[in-house]
């Protein structure tokens, strides 16, 4: 039991580790790099891993877990369904990131035409020239 | 200068966060003697326990997209739309293009041709499905209407813009669809408030089961031998073909070629 649960805490800890530094360098890129493309990459990376961090915080670490849908026949529980809850994993997280990844998805393609808009007008995705042009 | 600032203070940030994930939970970890997250939110748990009871759904996720956090989600739809129609609007003007170089000639092989044609049905059946039984399986519209997006991308890209303009499926016709989707998902949500009213019960927006302080179902939860969960089925269909259509209008407009767009950013009374 012990290396089995100590191996499974360093996993979960790395993970969450691994997500906060993805979102500093993310971020980094999103305030540092001058190009628009790159600073959409960078964004869109840094929404998936907070998506992830979401999924994460709302998962349950036990000899048995199982996912947040009911065992049913027909329309029967096949489950104690108090006893059911007590092992599964948080559905909060997941119903809040799903709509989050579709919504990124379209809040990506906004930027991606803005950006296509802003090189057919200035010819140049330089964010510190874009800054320097006047009208 | 300011922006370097900002990096530092953001990397700074980022290892707080780290140190504070690192001292939660190592001693714990270390001992070796628990899981160091063996627990949920009691939300998480009321939500995965009373589902079957409160909404009619086995399926704990759908259940709080569409009924327990159902304003949630009716506001991110409005983000979402709102996402959708500032690209569209950006384009604006560009959408008659490209009906140029249409034909049997335009597009890629036939062989990609083929193939595409094949892979397009399979993902329009594979999406349904996921959308269709989001109160019984893992999935639902928002899920299915992602999965949909990619089969105009796959023809637009395959058979080329003119041809599915040719074929009909245009920007005015996706976005009607859209509209008529959006509309009844506005409408299943604010009925009960006319329904209560009517029948002089207490009702609130985006009820869907009966509760003791709101007496009345809009929708049956179950039908002979299946789950319904009451609306959820008719808010998982509608998203599912708002968003197709949403993202089948966004990929449409994306790839209008660059000389009409040009040509229309250049004057004629549109662009700048």
């Amino acid at each position: 039991m012990g290396a089995e649960v100590l191996y499974a805490n360093l996993l979960y800890i790395a993970s969450l580790a691994v997500a906060a530094a993805i979102a500093a360098v993310s971020l980094y890129g999103v305030a540092r790099k001058p190009n628009m493309v790159k600073k959409i990459i960078m964004l869109s990376i840094f929404g998936d891993t907070a998506n992830m961090f979401a999924v994460l915080l709302g998962y349950r670490m036990a000899p048995r877990n199982a996912p947040p849908v009911i065992p049913v026949k027909g329309t029967e529980p096949l489950v104690n369904v108090t006893e059911y809850a007590s092992i599964a994993v948080d559905p909060l997280p997941q119903a809040l990131v799903l709509t989050a990844v579709v919504i990124n998805l379209a809040v990506t393609a906004l930027m991606v035409a803005l950006t296509i808009q802003i090189y057919r007008l200035y010819g140049t995705l330089e964010s510190t020239r874009i800054n320097r042009l006047r009208g | 200068m300011r922006a370097r600032l900002l990096a530092a203070i953001l990397a700074a940030l980022a290892v707080i966060l780290a140190i504070y994930i690192v001292a939660g939970y190592g001693l714990v970890a270390l001992s070796g003697e628990r899981y160091v997250k063996d627990w949920i939110s009691g939300l998480g748990e009321k939500y995965v326990a009373g589902s079957i009871k409160d909404v009619g759904s086995p399926e704990a996720v759908t259940s709080i997209v569409w009924d327990y956090r159902g304003l949630d989600t009716l506001f991110e739809t409005g983000v979402f739309f709102l996402a959708v129609i500032g690209t569209l609007s950006l384009f604006r003007g560009m959408e008659r293009g490209g009906e140029r170089g249409a034909g049997k000639d335009a597009g890629m092989s036939l062989i990609v041709k083929t193939v595409t044609r094949i892979t397009v049905f399979l993902i329009v059946v594979v999406s349904a499905s996921i959308a269709l039984h989001g109160q019984i399986t893992p999935g639902g519209g928002f899920q299915g209407g992602a999965a949909l997006a990619v089969a105009p991308l796959l023809a637009i890209v395959a058979f080329g813009r003119g041809a599915l303009v040719e074929r009909g499926v245009r920007e005015t016709l996706i976005l009607g669809l859209r509209s008529l989707m959006v509309t009844i998902i506005a409408l299943v949500a604010l009925s009960p408030l006319l329904i209560g009213y009517l029948r002089g019960a207490e009702m609130y927006i985006m009820q869907n089961q009966a509760k003791p302080w709101a007496p009345i179902s809009l929708l049956p939860g179950y039908a002979a031998d299946t789950f319904l969960g009451g609306t959820l089925v008719v808010f998982n269909v509608a998203e599912f073909i708002a968003v197709g259509a949403a993202f089948a209008a966004v990929f449409l407009v994306l790839s209008v070629p660059e000389e009409r767009a040009r040509e229309v950013m250049g004057g004629g009374g549109h662009g700048r």
